[in-house]
């Protein structure tokens, strides 16, 4: 298995190289000069020359593709065109929020997904057995950014209980600031003690969290279904039951702790769309993470944010791939 | 001659009888292609069905802006005045449209390259494999997003650039279907009766790995009309005053506090279009692999 | 199950080292300026102002040219400020000055006791090296200083400017951008990094306190500003960054947000009007949006064609739809209010029997014709007139293709190398970046070997010359120079070398509690928050 997974990394770096390479020459034909963008908006011709030299544009691809991959390798993810800030330093920034509200939107999407998995299970094609179907199958066919609105027209609009967007209001942010350990707000606000940031950042997170959540509940109601069904026919099982314990007793302690192996997995396993969802839903709710920082990036075509975000997403991915498929080759009950 | 069409005949009635009696144990599959026929005839028939037809091509009347739903514009009208209801009946048309394209620009790439590299193997296998590996190492809409960027803005890039993204899952998928195929003894048949390497790939590999592929696609329908209005959404794809359900969801969000309807009709007839093709998807599916068939 | 969680294992693991070694967001809390209050301030002495973006990224008071003005002028000053409604100007950080009669010297006298957040005082020497330093630099605004030739130091308090040409330099000292005065010496030892962290060199009211990057900025009161803090101010000032008009609404009706630094769509101003809590403020600007027409491009390099596209633009709909009639009809390319403007050269009015007239004339009677028109993403404004262009050209016979572009597109397309890649029509704002006509009449459609900001393409000899006379004058005699403007305007108005749509108003949606705030359109977007108090 180790010899599996050295050989699947190595061929991941490989990956990476040609990821990065690629992505970084079709920056450089982006329509857009980042010239242009690093002088500002009011730039003279001559200003705008200038700057092609400063950022070395008037070299040749591959020798500023040897420096951008040097620099990489030293830690510098080189300056934003857009920000003017270093890349990592940036991403780093943004990426806790981002992780913050996945990490919400899963416990959502467990919290929802799970009961209705068990009750489907438990009432074999019932009505509730067809909601676990409706549910996951209309969980993946909303228009993620459309959920987000009526469910901002609904909580806030309507019912005045929820806020419209943002982290945390901006006066508390201020007035009484909290210290940062691990730059997920919920974490950072109870370390210090202070419960008005971690309600005001709950209700925050809220809304984004539920529309986040929308595709994984389907997933989770699916696989823990599928996986209770399997357990509650398996032999123990029904040695338990034929010793009378209560079906309850048999369902909690026997089944479903076999059962949730696969479904957290699962839940695991679609962090990566919920990543690219949250270009949708971060724009929608002005959370301030890596969807909307590389929103920014790409409207502005700045290429080394751009570069940098997409080397730091398919490291993610190239790692939540070689799970899946560790996973698969492991665990022949999971149906992803 | 006679008796033998009578079989085939019946054979078929029998066939038709079997998917009948699939239809029935299955009611949301049904309640999908029902859907999906109404919104097929949106499409077509929408000059006919939509009350004013100018709107959806982008004439104004910005006295009448942001009215809410009535009698006069069963849907509101939008900030410049246009009837919501003719511009998301035609919105169908887009819709439909770019997911038929995207799903058929996406076969037609993936599936030949599939086949070659699940028949041939070797060095060939290696190469396509590993390029697919390349794209599937992105989320597929973050790809589709920086190829739309670079494309240029417009429906046409934004289906060039789904498709792009989208071409490797069916490539992976006939790989393997060819794989398990090629060693079936009618293969090696005609191979031995020196059939060409394109006639097999394409008459008997082709032919006998179909279903999984209408499965697919049939599912991926759904997810490319939603990864097409989030590049809408996003200002990548349609421009205005196209009347694409993620371009009009994009500009609604200025007004939607005030004027709800404006986001509301839209994002419901995309949930619906998605949902109905999703129910018939997760329908084959079930019809297709006989280990979820719950008979 | 024990290999799923040495899974779930790696997973974290790589949450970890992603998040691990980043530390907690960037606050660019400041330790080097310790007259600042260090106690948290309460809600009453803090001023929010909401913008769309990040207003911070060009940190050196040299480089700035863009929205980092609605900052920096709070914590920078200059030599004066221009009241363009009562054309004066007031004294800052100079006494009083005066010019010699042929233009070519001014003389500047310098205030004493003015101290910087650095802790450098203010003197003749203290001006000289910033202004130096800002034209040495060649970056920003620079070019405004173009016409000094020397700066002298006679004594510790006076500048004497002298120029190459005559030049207003009154308007340029009180420049929104490029006219800062600063303590060069400080900021030379510490670095161009240390001032992107969140700090600054300036002598203004406010100093940087505190930078989210991406989120917000804190400025607090210097404790030793020159002006000092009796009576009452505003102490703190937030700036926070809220990209959505909706969310700025909402913000701004919970209490969250005193200011909001941009036009909200005119369906929430109307309605945020009847909300005591709230106060629209409307104010003339100086701000104008432009459609330039492709001179150099079929069919647009036909005058006729032009002509007949300007008659086919509803004006009065765009105005009172798309503005909610907090605009006004330009006439020509200098707005009402600055000096230039000529009030007789609005002479298009929507009439689409005389556009198809013209296009008969040109040639183009049956139609048939498409054009291009490029507009900046995220402007509602620009994208409706777009679409109100469209719906009217399309009855003429004209298609006219919409493109939402975000500006470095929209700017890189007008710019590419094959003209006949380039657009038809752009749509763009422009505002003076030195309250003079010489902005628009220079940046806008002067001849350009190189384009920068010609997106007409002009080129007219006659043209070229007038508005070089008149810039020269301005610095002797502005009335004589208003004139020669205003001939070079009628030009561009006759050669219809570009729709001037409208002269807009600022639309300024504040809290009813934000007193003292009086807008100067010279310094687009910028309160003022010394003069401003809270109750």
């Amino acid at each position: 298995m180790w010899q599996y997974i050295v050989r699947r990394l190595a061929i991941g770096i490989i990956i990476l190289f040609g990821i990065s390479f690629i992505t970084f020459s079709v920056t450089m034909v982006l329509p857009a000069d980042p010239a242009a963008r690093w002088v500002g908006s009011r730039a003279t011709a001559e200003q705008i020359a200038q700057a092609r030299v400063e950022l070395g544009l008037d070299k040749p691809l591959l020798t500023r593709y040897a420096i951008y991959i040097t620099n990489l390798l030293h830690g510098n993810w080189g300056l934003s065109i857009r920000t003017h800030q270093p890349v990592l330093k940036e991403l780093m920034t943004y990426l806790p929020p981002t992780l913050e509200l996945i990490i919400a939107g899963m416990l959502f999407a467990l919290a929802l997904g799970l009961p209705l998995g068990i009750a489907a299970a438990t009432r074999r094609d019932g009505w509730l057995d067809q909601l676990c179907r409706t549910v996951s199958v209309a969980g993946v066919s909303f228009p993620t950014f459309w959920l987000g609105m009526i469910l901002q027209l609904i909580f806030f609009r309507y019912l005045h209980i929820l806020p419209l967007g943002d982290r945390l209001d901006t006066m508390l942010d201020m007035l009484s600031p909290i210290k940062h350990y691990t730059g997920f707000l919920l974490l950072d606000s109870l370390f210090s003690g202070n419960i008005a940031v971690f309600i005001n950042a709950l209700s925050h997170i809220i809304l984004p969290a539920m529309t986040l959540a929308a595709y994984p509940i389907g997933l989770v109601a699916r696989q823990s279904r599928a996986s209770l069904l399997e357990v509650l026919n398996e032999d123990y099982v029904k040695a338990a039951r034929a010793y009378g314990i209560k079906e309850r007793t048999v369902l909690y302690t026997y089944a479903l702790r076999n059962a949730m192996g696969p479904t957290i997995t699962v839940l695991a396993l679609s962090a990566g769309y919920s990543l690219t969802n949250t270009f949708l839903i971060e724009a929608l709710f002005n959370w301030p993470g890596l969807g909307n920082y590389t929103s920014s990036a790409i409207i502005t075509m700045d290429y080394t944010a751009i570069t940098g975000i997409t080397i730091l997403v398919a490291i993610a991915y190239l790692i939540l791939n070689l799970a899946v498929d560790l996973i698969l080759a492991l665990d022949p009950r999971v149906r992803y | 001659m006679i008796a033998f069409k009578e079989t085939a005949e019946k054979n078929m009635n029998k066939k038709a009888g079997y998917y009948i009696y699939l239809l029935k144990k299955s009611p949301l599959t049904t309640a999908g292609l029902i859907i999906i026929g109404i919104l097929v005839a949106l499409a077509i028939f929408a000059p006919l069905i939509a009350p004013y037809p100018q709107d959806a091509a982008g004439i104004t009347h910005v006295s009448e802006k942001l009215l809410p739903p009535g009698a006069s514009h069963l849907f509101g009208t939008d900030e410049l005045g246009r009837d919501m209801f003719s511009r998301v009946i035609y919105g169908t048309r887009i819709s439909l449209g770019v997911g038929t394209l995207v799903v058929c620009l996406s076969l037609a790439i993936g599936v030949p390259l599939g086949l070659a590299a699940g028949y041939a193997g070797g060095i060939i296998d290696e190469v396509i494999m590993r390029i697919t590996d390349i794209f599937l190492s992105f989320p597929p809409m973050l790809l589709a997003i920086v190829i739309a960027t670079f494309l240029g803005r417009n429906l046409t890039n934004a289906m060039i650039a789904i498709a792009i993204s989208w071409w490797p899952w069916y490539t992976r998928l006939i790989r393997s279907e060819a794989i398990s195929l090629k060693q079936r003894p009618f293969i090696e048949a005609a191979k031995a009766m020196g059939t060409s390497r394109f006639k097999i790939m394409f008459r008997h590999i082709l032919i006998n790995s179909w279903s999984p592929i209408i499965v697919q696609a049939s599912m991926d329908f759904g997810s490319v009309i939603l990864t097409s209005a989030a590049l809408s959404f996003l200002g990548l794809g349609a421009q205005p005053p196209q009347p694409e359900w993620g371009l009009m969801l994009n500009t609604s969000r200025n007004y939607f506090l005030t004027a709800p309807w404006y986001s509301v009709f839209p994002g419901i007839f995309m949930f619906i279009t998605v949902l109905a093709f999703n129910f018939v998807g997760d329908g084959l599916r079930e019809f297709m692999d006989p280990k979820l068939r719950r008979l | 199950m024990k290999k799923i969680s040495v899974i779930i294992a790696l997973l974290l693991t790589l949450a970890m080292i992603i998040t691990g070694c980043g530390g907690g967001p960037n606050s660019g809390q400041n330790q080097n300026q310790g007259q600042k209050s260090s106690a948290a301030p309460t809600k009453n002495d803090v001023a929010v102002y909401g913008i769309h973006i990040e207003p911070m990224v060009f940190w050196d008071p040299s480089d700035s040219y863009s929205n980092e003005i609605i900052v920096l002028q709070n914590v920078y000053e200059t030599l004066l400020r221009y009241d363009p409604a009562n054309d004066k100007f007031i004294p800052v950080l100079a006494e009083s000055y005066t010019k010699s009669s042929d233009g070519l010297t001014w003389t500047f006298k310098i205030r004493k006791g003015v101290k910087f957040h650095t802790g450098t005082e203010l003197s003749a020497q203290v001006v000289k090296a910033s202004i130096e330093r800002t034209i040495n630099r060649g970056k920003g605004a620079a070019f405004i200083w173009s016409p000094v030739k020397e700066i002298k130091t006679p004594d510790d308090s006076t500048v004497e400017f002298d120029l190459s040409y005559p030049a207003p330099l009154d308007i340029i000292a009180s420049s929104s951008y490029g006219a800062y005065i600063f303590d060069a010496k400080t900021l030379d030892e510490k670095g161009e990094d240390w001032l992107k962290q969140g700090n600054d060199v300036g002598s203004g009211p406010y100093a940087i306190k505190q930078w989210k990057n991406g989120d917000s900025l804190l400025l607090a009161k210097f404790t030793d500003y020159w002006q000092g803090w009796n009576g009452k101010h505003v102490e703190n000032v937030l700036f926070k960054v809220v990209p959505e008009s909706s969310t700025a609404r909402q913000m701004l009706e919970s209490g969250q947000l005193d200011f909001v630094g941009y036009s909200l769509p005119v369906e929430d101003i109307e309605a945020m009007k009847n909300n005591p809590k709230l106060e629209i403020v409307d104010k003339p600007s100086f701000q104008n949006l432009i459609a330039f027409y492709n001179t150099k491009k079929a069919p647009l390099n036909n005058e006729l064609v032009r002509k007949a596209i300007n008659y086919a633009i509803p004006y009065d709909n765009i105005i009172q739809y798309v503005k909610g009639g907090y605009a006004v009809k330009s006439s020509g390319p200098i707005p009402k209010g600055m000096w230039g403007h000529r009030d007789d050269l609005a002479v298009y009015d929507y009439n689409l029997d005389k556009a198809r007239e013209l296009l008969k004339q040109a040639g183009y009677g049956n139609g048939g014709l498409k054009l291009l028109i490029t507009v900046n993403s995220g402007d509602e404004s620009e994208r409706k007139v777009a679409e109100l262009m469209k719906a009217e050209l399309s009855k003429i016979g004209v298609d006219l293709e919409i493109q939402i572009m975000p500006w470095d597109a929209q700017w890189a397309l007008a710019k590419s190398n094959d003209p006949k890649q380039r657009q038809d029509i752009f749509v763009m704002y422009w505002w003076p970046d030195v309250c003079d006509p010489y902005s628009w009449m220079k940046s806008l459609f002067y001849s350009e070997k190189e384009i920068v900001f010609n997106m007409s393409y002009f080129e007219d000899s006659e043209y070229d010359r007038l508005v070089d006379e008149a810039h020269t004058q301005a610095g002797i005699d502005r009335n004589k120079a208003a004139k020669i403007y205003g001939d070079a305007e009628k030009i561009l108005v006759d050669k219809a070398a570009a729709a001037f749509l409208y002269d807009q108003k600022n639309v300024w949606a504040k809290s009813a509690s934000l007193k003292g705030f009086a807008d100067n359109p010279a310094y687009p977007g910028v309160v003022f928050f010394y003069d401003t108090y809270k109750e």
